[in-house]
């Protein structure tokens, strides 16, 4: 029996196996000019993929599957869908 | 020191939770559990134990919160019954599967409908494939005694399973009965504190708790849990002899056999039913007919060898199931049976009696009747295999 992981049950590090990113038709792209800093979006990523910095919020596209969550919760349209190009 | 005590089987579940000293305890009161969460709210509430109760809203809540306190290294504990295991059935399933060292009393209860709040195995039985350990005991010093070994096989390194302990609902729960109760420094001295070196969540490391996967780490992790159940069979054996060197009491671990050396036929039973069956089994064997009883305390998992040793070379086994298995109509202990001898390449004759749901009491009599019956079995030929004791009896 050939086995992959160390862990006995799923959870722990390294675990992040199925790359949703590629899942994703629309990236949500941030206006940081519009944003009130209110973390609405933050909350409600299914994916944990809106990550706050110092003094601004910043999306990372790992493993956001575009679901469009934050685009339709955020109160100040700081956030819109824009279609993904064919690569 | 010991002390003895007429205690009725949830307070002797109380007190064996107590001397466990879990950290978290969260549970919802539910017939026949009821007086178990008031016990330990009671012990939390005047300090006699050192730990916290989380008052939730839901049987789903419960198991919710024990698995985060399981999954950052607390030792947890919690006791539910019929609607109410059924309502948790989801974090059920997870707590398993993330193989966490969680001990839950089952009080058994049968489900609804009709609406029911007696005794019946039908609730854990309904949930016996999830993953847990189960075990079923006779009396309340053996809830109170189980208990104590839960723990310590749960929280094994080569187990970390949860465990439930199953014991009858109104029969066990409101019942009482002389118990010793130990004291702490022996329980201390045979359970010593849950320190996690496996998995522990931790803010200051951070880690993803389940994520979602592809089937071939799904299939791995499966893997894992069956060899972690497997590991279980002979832990349960282990620790139960460990207990009986410790405290004098000990109850054959898997499965125990009652005058099955020389018998030629075996009677199968488990749970509180066991005390009758054992009462039947002796005044059969007065009158000159050689029966053993078989009492399965671990449903999961199976003891499929050991079954399959012990009734090697009988003439019969009937099987007394306080459950239905839905689809094969019969008791699902009856068909756990006969796949055990089926995998040691056994071929003998097997009666089923369905008996005590919804709170009906088993009597003495009709074990006696039921027991008769599989004597009859080699020399009449049974024109049904499965009895429903009070409903298709002659």
């Amino acid at each position: 029996m050939k086995l992959k992981k160390d862990q006995i049950a799923p959870w722990g590090k390294e675990l992040f196996i199925i790359q949703t990113g590629e899942w994703r038709a629309e990236r949500p792209v941030l206006n940081i000019r519009r944003c009130q800093h209110c973390g609405c979006c933050w909350l409600v990523c299914p994916t944990s993929s809106i990550r706050e910095k110092r003094d601004r919020f910043q999306i990372d596209l790992t493993f956001c599957k575009g679901c469009g969550l934050c685009s339709e919760e955020c109160k100040f349209g700081a956030i819109h869908m824009e279609r993904e190009e064919k690569q | 020191m010991t002390t003895r005590q007429v205690l009725n089987g949830n307070k002797a579940a109380a007190y064996a939770a107590k001397l466990c000293r879990p950290e978290i305890i969260a549970i919802y009161p539910i017939t026949p559990q009821t007086t178990l969460s008031e016990y330990l709210c009671e012990f939390v509430a005047n300090r006699e134990i050192d730990a916290t109760m989380v008052e939730v809203e839901s049987e789903h809540s419960v198991l919710s919160v024990l698995t985060g306190a399981s999954m950052a290294g607390s030792r947890v504990f919690t006791g539910t019954a019929g609607q109410g295991l059924l309502y948790m059935c989801e974090p059920y399933v997870r707590v398993s599967t993330c193989r966490l060292p969680i001990v839950m009393c089952i009080i058994n209860r049968e489900v609804i409908s009709p609406t029911t709040i007696w005794g019946g195995h039908q609730d854990s039985f309904t949930l016996r494939d999830a993953g847990w350990i189960q075990i079923y005991v006779e009396n309340n010093q053996e809830i109170l005694d189980t208990i104590i070994m839960a723990f310590k096989i749960a929280e094994d390194p080569e187990v970390l399973l949860p465990v439930n302990v199953c014991y009858d609902g109104f029969s066990l729960s409101y019942l009482t009965d002389i118990v010793d109760v130990p004291d702490q420094e022996t329980v201390d001295r045979f359970l010593p504190p849950y320190r996690p070196n496996h998995l522990c969540i931790d803010p200051n490391n951070p880690m993803s708790v389940d994520p979602v996967m592809p089937g071939d780490l799904l299939m791995e992790f499966r893997y894992k849990h069956v060899a972690a159940m497997e590991n279980a069979k002979k832990k349960i054996d282990q620790v139960d002899r460990e207990f009986g060197r410790l405290f004098g009491r000990s109850y054959g671990g898997l499965i125990e056999a009652y005058r099955c050396d020389d018998a030629e036929y075996l009677f199968v039973a488990m749970g509180s039913v066991v005390g009758t069956a054992r009462v039947a089994i002796d005044r059969v064997r007065e009158t000159g007919i050689p029966i053993g009883l078989i009492k399965v305390r671990s449903l999961r998992p199976f003891p499929f060898k050991e079954f399959a040793m012990l009734a090697r070379g009988k003439k019969a086994i009937g099987v007394l199931d306080r459950n239905v298995c839905f689809g094969w109509g019969s008791g699902a202990l009856y068909m756990e049976a006969r796949s055990a001898l089926a995998i040691e390449g056994l071929t003998l004759p097997m009666v089923n009696f369905i008996a005590g749901l919804g709170g009906l009491d088993i009597t003495r009599d009709q074990v006696v009747s039921a027991v008769e019956k599989v004597v009859k079995i080699t020399t009449d030929k049974p024109t049904q295999a499965v009895h429903w004791l009070g409903i298709d009896e002659e």
